[in-house]
């Protein structure tokens, strides 16, 4: 033949039809090829999984090939119909059919032009044994080895020959199975046999041969390309040395690899021509060689088709090798040459497969659910799917090969990273993620690395998070939401239902501005403590009153739970931060806890923000001394860790103890008292009762000053000036006139002590108290927004400093406007919170002063009553409350107020359960004569009676009892209360009583295995913030951790999406973390399926996205409608797997002796007997089955109950007749006396 | 490794009160055995002279060979016992009567000429006539996802065994063994606490017509004929015994389970094909064999559902 110009073979084959018998990305790559410079029509085989495959598009038909998967190898059904359709030639891609040598045999017999090599060629090229022995007779190095399968001897022989390690392959292996190790000569033997016998068992072919097993391996190819008149191109190398199980993963051209030198390059080019041209071979090749550490070249294995890798050689290159390709199969001559033909690119390709890394790369099938792919300058992309596409199971899991081009190797590397980062394929896992950490490994950037690089790299490149974009999932969160009508998350309950009333969405109008731009705020975060002390103690000369601001922590912990997100801090936080308040309290107590419990966040994290929209004012945190930010007393490590974390977040740290035990607050004062910006302000819990006078209060001052001295190493003169002392009344219970008494003798005895007072507003006098306590000397009080409000929190700032100015004729230096800007913000706020968090009592109640139960605690003291049922007994509680303060006495303060609680309501309704309401009034009947009564007045009668009171408390209180909370500040209570509560071991109660602090009985925490802990299941290393979230409370801290892993920043959602999700065809605008706007539309909302789930159709920016909501359970779910055995129970016996019973040998009533068969499962042929673990009588038999007799198995379970035995009965000793009852004197039987 | 052949000559009487009803085998001796068919005197004369010694109870006086087995050279431990018995109700009760009296361990095996209550799964009878191999194997216990795999690991070592000594062996899931689509061998696996046996049966001289067969699911049955087809029930079964074994031992050494049932789809008959699937209480549907599920199951595509079967039965269409 004579060579055609490639203008030529244009003429001729445009419009005619080519086939690719193939699929995918090759298909589509082929396809393009085909139809640009030849405008040739491309036709593509297909599956019917395939026809509508992303990859056809680029096809101008389609070879259907039908349903059968592999039918893309049905070489002669394919080329029947080719030639059918009247194909002149036939591409076969890479994989399927093109190393099948008798492709191109068949096509020339049917007349059609394969492309690629002639049948000889290709065959000699293929077969690993035959281009071996081509390699050494021409001079091409190989790895050494034996040629062929040998004996023991003879592997001994050439072992010696070629150094240890070997390989032993196993002939009938391949693929990277059947290879076996030998490191050395004395493994040999045993190794061989083992190999042999492995290799017989696996492949049913005992034969090996032995290869030099090379270590550190780099994998470097050639590209060819040669027409059929001799004429050979060489391309430069690829690099194709990071692989996994001789999987490639990333290729690059040129090696970048120092070693790899342009006098090897030529060798091994040199090496690829000898080989192309001594078989006569036309079209593409790959010529692949390993080249060792040192340099050192072997021949692999020569491949005989276009290879996936071929587009880094295009780029590097600029030519088209497919186009090539086709015009040397019609006789083209081929038009590359040395001097035509440069190289002058770097590229680099990288295989994007539907795999997931971290799980050892199991492919993964599914919907793609949404598809972005990269571009730009000096990206090339070869993909075969794209958004809406169901990626079928059934074939490979490339989806995309990316390449990136660039005029140097950093520039390659610089442009994948970005590549990678613009890719974003969602609903199912691919190697992106993989790739990313790859191209950020040092190793690989100096492609200082061979083979085993991913291998020996594992956990570094596997350590990332496999996340969607945080839009997407905050949009699942909100379609969860939506679906259920009610946030689960909040922990509320089903608080409402999808079709309920809402209230509308929250879309909040700002205020007129007011900043007054004068304003200058008296204290800010930026002074030191002594500076803000003195002002403090400056201004209450001059007849000045500050004010600390409650609203976002106590005020709406009271009223709301806590409910209060960072999402409204961020509204209401910098109008805040302008009012002129002496400090916000934003932070601790119950606020830390619910911070997770319910709103989803990291607590500190939230300090931190807010000390960035709200940067002037000084932050303070509410601490319960032992508990810290718990329940239960904690260890030191522990505190001071906490307390660390605190000061770097909060400038005023109230810390208090609710038995006024002050050594308790010790490990805070020393971590606070030793920086000399933050405030350390130890508050004095108070109670308004019998006992709880002045001459106390002042005592307790008197231990704190001196603990304060002794932390800080100064007189307590000086310490005195260096706190402040807070007064914290709770429950809201001390009347005016005993804080003027209170505060008028501190004042007298520390007039350097700067004053803090807190008090609730449950009594109804929280404005004169404050004015009377401000009037006293007082220098702060603790006020709230008016707006947030109810009765159980603070007063409201306006009204209380009114009342200062005018009516006790002091000064304030707040920001009125500013309030009422803060005010108005609030008001629309508010609603929300109201109607879902609080919707219990919150009115005022006077008797607190009696029942001391504080706060918020009424409301949901109330709501646990009512939702126990046991809301009449509600007053009789609260009176038991009343009298038991007069027995067991401490502050009605966390936990305190909580045990009390919790001891009138067991107390209360155990008694109700025992005797009703009768049995109520008489318990605290007795209650009201031991507390009016003198001891020695009451009668036997009555002493025994009042054992009842404590009969049915909880441990809580026991240990309260013990001292192990701290010393009770006014001493153990009587013994009465020790045998009334601890019963027949009272006496060994009270030898166990302590009043040393908790911390010093209690061991320090291992910190360091908590952390361990924590890391592994988080699978990942936690941060430090995480760490201490989670040594506080961990089961809360998981929850919250997953929860931001899963959806986000919940605090990004408004208002009321938070509560009621949206509705069908609404619409929400929201944020994410940097700012961007994101648009979320729900479509449709479907109702509850089979499955218990409801579809929730919904659009995030332009994508759409359906999620299933899993609302209940499944209809008649299989699994739920079984009765499980319990596995510690013996008498239950279990079907041991999934399987068909097939024969059951007992019914009811029968006795069974241990052993004995029961029944017998079937599964997978092997016929499993479950006999009886012990004697015993049958009580039900809740599957049975009798094939032989009626041809019916039953399906069973694994773990099902089948049947249930009871304990063996007695039996007469005569006749052995069950005896059905203990109580039978005779057998019935047999009459046999018993 | 050689199997140490003994042969009980007052046979072996059913117990007393037995749970296990054919657990006895009649009194047998070598001569009679050679008499029954030609296979047999082809194993007679090939296990060669025989004397008589003194076996712990319950085998009592029996035939074994003349020249000890040898132990070889190394390290194979002692041979595996084989208790060729006289006709017996069925070898499966008369090797857990033997386990259980500590005759037999594992891999040793109960083989005889002659069944009175031969048995197949679900207690369905198996035709047993003198020249058919039938014989128990005393599986040795295994652990995790291979205790659940053991039919599938039995049915494929069996295949490859017998497909070194004869035509190819295909495996229908789970383990009925087909020469050209006709089943030439069956198992049947019976688990108790403490014991595990594995029965098979070889149709060496005789397979059973359609119409002897159960009427209702069946596929029609064939013979196995060796290359050597001098190779009667016992020389079948230590050749088979002997593989299986050390099949065995590398299986579970190199390979995960998940590796095996790899090789066991190489094995599986009737991919691709269609099929009737009978499964559970009279469920029957066609189907299509797409391959084995992770545990070992049958995965089927019914109506373009997947489906793993895991007790049931399938039969081409």
């Amino acid at each position: 033949m004579r060579p055609k110009s490639f203008e030529q073979v244009l003429q001729e084959v445009k419009g005619k039809p080519i086939l690719v018998a193939n699929r995918g990305i090759p298909a589509r790559r082929i396809c393009r090829s085909i139809t640009e410079m030849f405008q040739a029509v491309a036709v593509m085989t297909a599956t019917d999984v395939d026809k509508t495959s992303p990859a056809t598009t680029g096809a101008h038909e389609l070879l259907l090939l039908g349903e059968d998967p592999r039918a893309y190898l049905e070489l002669d059904r394919i080329i029947k119909m080719a030639k059918d359709r009247g194909i002149v030639a036939i591409h076969p891609g890479w994989g399927f059919g093109s190393e099948d040598d008798s492709f191109p045999r068949k096509c020339e017999e049917a007349g059609i032009i394969f492309i690629g090599p002639n049948q000889g060629p290709m065959r000699l090229l293929g077969n690993k044994v035959a281009v071996r022995k081509l390699a050494e007779e021409i001079g091409v190095p190989v790895v050494p080895g034996s040629p062929e399968a040998v004996s023991i001897p003879e592997a001994r022989q050439i072992a010696k020959k070629i150094g240890f390690p070997i390989m032993l392959k196993a002939e009938g292996g391949g693929g990277g199975r059947g290879i076996y190790e030998v490191y050395e000569e004395s493994q040999l033997e045993s190794a061989f046999s083992k190999a042999s016998a492995l290799a017989k068992a696996s492949f049913g072919n005992p034969r090996l041969y032995v290869e030099k097993l090379l270590t550190s391996v780099r994998h470097i190819e050639f590209q060819t390309v040669a027409d059929m008149y001799g004429n050979v191109f060489v391309f430069d190398e690829r690099d194709c040395t990071v692989q996994r199980n001789h999987q490639k993963l990333v290729e690059i051209t040129p090696s970048p690899w120092p070693k790899f030198t342009p006098a090897l390059r030529k060798e091994l080019k040199g090496y690829a021509e000898k080989l192309i041209k001594a078989v006569g071979y036309h079209s593409l090749a790959t010529v692949e060689f390993l080249v060792d550490k040192d340099g050192r070249p072997y021949l692999i294995e020569v491949n005989t088709r276009l290879q996936v890798e071929h587009g880094i050689t295009e780029c590097r290159y600029g030519i088209d090798l497919v186009e090539e390709q086709i015009a040397i199969s019609f006789g083209s001559k081929l038009r590359l040459t040395e001097q035509n033909t440069k190289p002058y690119l770097h590229a680099m390709q990288v295989r994007v497969n539907c795999e997931d890394p971290q799980d050892d790369f199991s492919p993964n099938a599914g919907l793609i659910t949404s598809y972005v792919s990269p571009g730009g300058q000096g990206v090339r992309i070869d993909s075969c799917i794209c958004a809406g596409y169901r990626f079928p199971s059934r074939y490979d899991s490339a989806a995309a090969l990316l390449i990136t081009y660039g005029n140097s190797w950093d520039k390659t590397v610089m442009l994948m990273r970005r590549a990678l980062r613009e890719y974003k394929i969602s609903g199912l896992k691919t190697t992106i993620n993989f790739h990313r950490e790859v191209m950020k490994h040092p190793d690989f950037v100096a492609s200082d690395y061979d083979t085993n690089f991913v291998r020996q790299h594992k956990s570094e490149l596997m350590a990332y998070t496999d996340q969607e974009p945080e839009p997407v999932r905050l949009a699942r969160l909100v379609a969860e939401i939506s679906a259920r009508g009610y946030n689960p998350f909040v922990s509320l309950g089903e608080y409402r239902g999808r079709s309920d009333k809402r209230l509308g969405r929250f879309q909040l109008v700002k205020a007129p501005d007011a900043t007054d731009a004068a304003f200058e705020p008296r204290f800010n975060r930026s002074m030191k403590r002594d500076a803000i002390l003195d002002g403090l103690r400056g201004d209450r000369a001059a007849g000045i009153i500050h004010f600390t601001d409650t609203t976002t922590r106590d005020i709406t912990q009271s009223n709301s739970g806590n409910r209060f997100r960072l999402a409204e801090d961020r509204i209401i936080g910098p109008y805040l931060d302008r009012c002129g308040f002496f400090s916000l309290e934003n932070g601790g107590g119950a606020h830390f806890h619910v911070a997770m419990l319910a709103n989803m966040t990291y607590p500190f994290s939230e300090a931190k923000e807010w000390n960035l929209f709200a940067p002037n004012t000084l932050k303070q945190i509410l601490i319960r001394s032992t508990n810290v930010l718990g329940y239960k007393p904690q260890p030191k490590n522990l505190m001071r860790l906490t307390g660390e974390m605190i000061c770097e977040h909060y400038e005023v740290i109230r810390c208090f103890d609710f038995l006024n035990h002050v050594e308790n607050m010790r490990p805070f004062a020393e971590v606070v008292l030793h920086s000399d910006k933050h405030i350390f302000e130890p508050a004095l819990s108070m109670s308004w009762a019998k006992g709880f006078d002045v001459p106390h209060y002042l005592g307790v001052t008197e231990n704190i000053i001196d603990m304060c001295a002794s932390v800080m190493g100064v007189s307590k003169k000086k310490a005195a000036r260096s706190i402040i002392l807070g007064l914290k009344d709770m429950a809201g219970v001390c009347p005016p006139r005993f804080m003027r008494e209170l505060i008028a003798a501190l004042v007298k005895k520390y007039p350097d002590l700067v004053i803090h007072s807190h008090r609730h507003y449950t009594d109804g006098l929280f404005v004169p108290t404050m004015g009377e306590t401000a009037k006293a000397g007082a220098h702060i009080v603790d006020v709230a927004i008016g707006s947030s409000v109810r009765w159980y929190g603070q007063g409201d700032v306006l009204s209380t400093a009114a009342y200062i100015e005018e009516e006790m004729g002091l000064k304030t230096l707040l920001d009125k406007d500013m309030i009422r800007t803060t005010n108005f913000t609030l008001k629309q706020i508010m609603p929300y919170y109201d109607k879902y968090c609080s919707p219990y009592f919150q009115g005022i109640d006077h008797d607190v002063v009696r029942h001391g139960m504080p706060g918020g605690a009424t409301s949901s003291s109330q709501e646990g009553a009512m939702k126990q049922g046991y809301i009449h007994l509600l007053p009789y509680m609260l009176k038991f409350l009343a009298g038991t303060r007069k027995i067991v006495r401490y502050h009605d303060v966390t936990p305190g107020s909580q045990i009390t609680w919790n001891t009138s309501f067991l107390a209360v309704t155990g008694a109700y359960k025992r005797g009703g309401e009768r049995e109520v009034r008489r318990l605290l009947n007795v209650l009201d004569i031991v507390n009016l009564a003198p001891e020695n007045e009451l009668t036997a009668l009555e002493r025994e009676a009042r054992l009842d009171l404590y009969r049915d408390s909880n441990d809580a209180f026991r240990n309260l009892l013990l001292g192990k909370y701290g010393r009770l500040p006014l001493g153990f209570p009587p013994d009465w209360v020790y045998q009334s509560a601890f019963g027949n071991d009272w006496k060994v109660a009270v030898q166990s009583r302590t009043e040393v602090s908790p911390l010093e009985t209690l061991p320090d925490m291992d910190l360091k295995a908590e952390s361990a802990i924590l890391d592994a299941r988080l699978g990942r290393k936690a941060t430090d913030e995480e760490f201490v979230l989670y040594l506080n409370h961990p089961g809360d801290a998981l929850k919250t951790i997953e929860f931001v892993e899963t959806y986000g920043d919940a605090n990004n959602l408004p208002l009321d999406v938070w509560f009621e999700g949206l509705e069908k065809g609404e619409t929400m605008l929201f944020e994410g973390r940097c700012g961007k706007p994101h648009v979320m539309r729900i479509t449709e909302i479907s109702d509850v399926d089979d499955q218990g789930c409801i579809s929730v159709r919904y659009s995030v920016d332009s994508e759409t996205m359906t999620h299933k909501v899993k609302v209940r359970e499944a209809a008649g779910s299989e699994r739920d409608s079984l009765e499980m055995a319990d596995p510690k129970n013996v008498y239950h016996i279990a079907s041991p797997s999934n399987g068909d019973l097939w024969v059951t040998h007992v019914r009811a009533g029968d006795m069974v002796k241990k052993g004995e068969e029961i029944f017998n499962i079937s599964i997978m042929k092997q016929e499993k007997s479950v006999h009886a673990p012990v004697d015993g009588v049958v009580k039900r038999v809740l599957k049975s089955a009798n094939y032989q007799e009626d041809k019916i198995m039953v399906p069973v379970k694994e773990g099902e109950l089948l049947v249930e035995l009871g304990p063996a009965q007695k039996g007469c000793p005569t006749c052995k007749a069950p005896l059905a009852s203990e109580d039978f004197r005779f057998c019935p039987v047999c009459g046999q006396k018993i | 490794m050689p199997l140490e052949v003994l042969i009980p000559a007052l046979g072996l009487p059913g117990p007393e009160a037995s749970p296990l009803p054919a657990s006895g085998a009649d009194p047998f001796s070598p001569t009679e055995l050679a008499a029954l068919h030609p296979l047999w005197a082809a194993d007679m004369n090939a296990l060669g002279p025989l004397r008589e010694v003194e076996a712990p109870a319950p085998l009592g006086r029996c035939w074994t060979q003349a020249a000890q087995p040898s132990l070889d050279d190394d390290k194979t431990g002692p041979a595996h016992r084989l208790v060729l018995c006289g006709p017996c109700g069925s070898t499966m009760d008369v090797a857990r009567r033997l386990v259980g009296a500590g005759a037999l361990a594992p891999w040793d095996s109960v083989l005889t000429p002659m069944q009175t209550a031969g048995r197949g799964q679900l207690r369905r009878e198996w035709i047993s006539r003198p020249g058919n191999m039938l014989a128990t194997l005393v599986c040795p216990p295994a652990t995790g996802l291979w205790n659940d795999l053991r039919p599938l690991v039995l049915g494929y070592l069996f295949a490859e065994a017998m497909g070194q000594i004869g035509p190819v062996v295909a495996v229908k899931w789970p383990n009925d063994l087909l020469c050209d689509n006709r089943k030439v061998a069956g198992m049947l696996i019976e688990e108790r606490p403490g014991c595990v046996l594995a029965g098979i049966g070889v149709n060496l001289a005789f397979s059973p017509a359609l119409a002897q067969m159960r009427t209702d699911f069946k596929v029609s049955a064939g013979e196995f004929h060796p290359h050597n087809c001098a190779l009667g029930p016992l020389g079948l079964w230590s050749a088979l015994v002997n593989r299986v074994e050390t099949g065995y031992s590398s299986l579970l050494e190199a390979f995960s389970p998940n590796d095996f049932l790899t090789i066991f789809r190489s094995r599986l008959a009737w991919q691709g094909r269609r099929v009737l699937v009978q499964e559970g209480a009279n469920v029957r549907y066609e189907a299509v064999v797409k391959g084995i599920s992770a545990e070992g199951g049958l995965v089927l595509n019914r109506a373009g559902r997947e489906v793993v079967l895991l007790a049931g039965d399938v039969i081409p269409v």
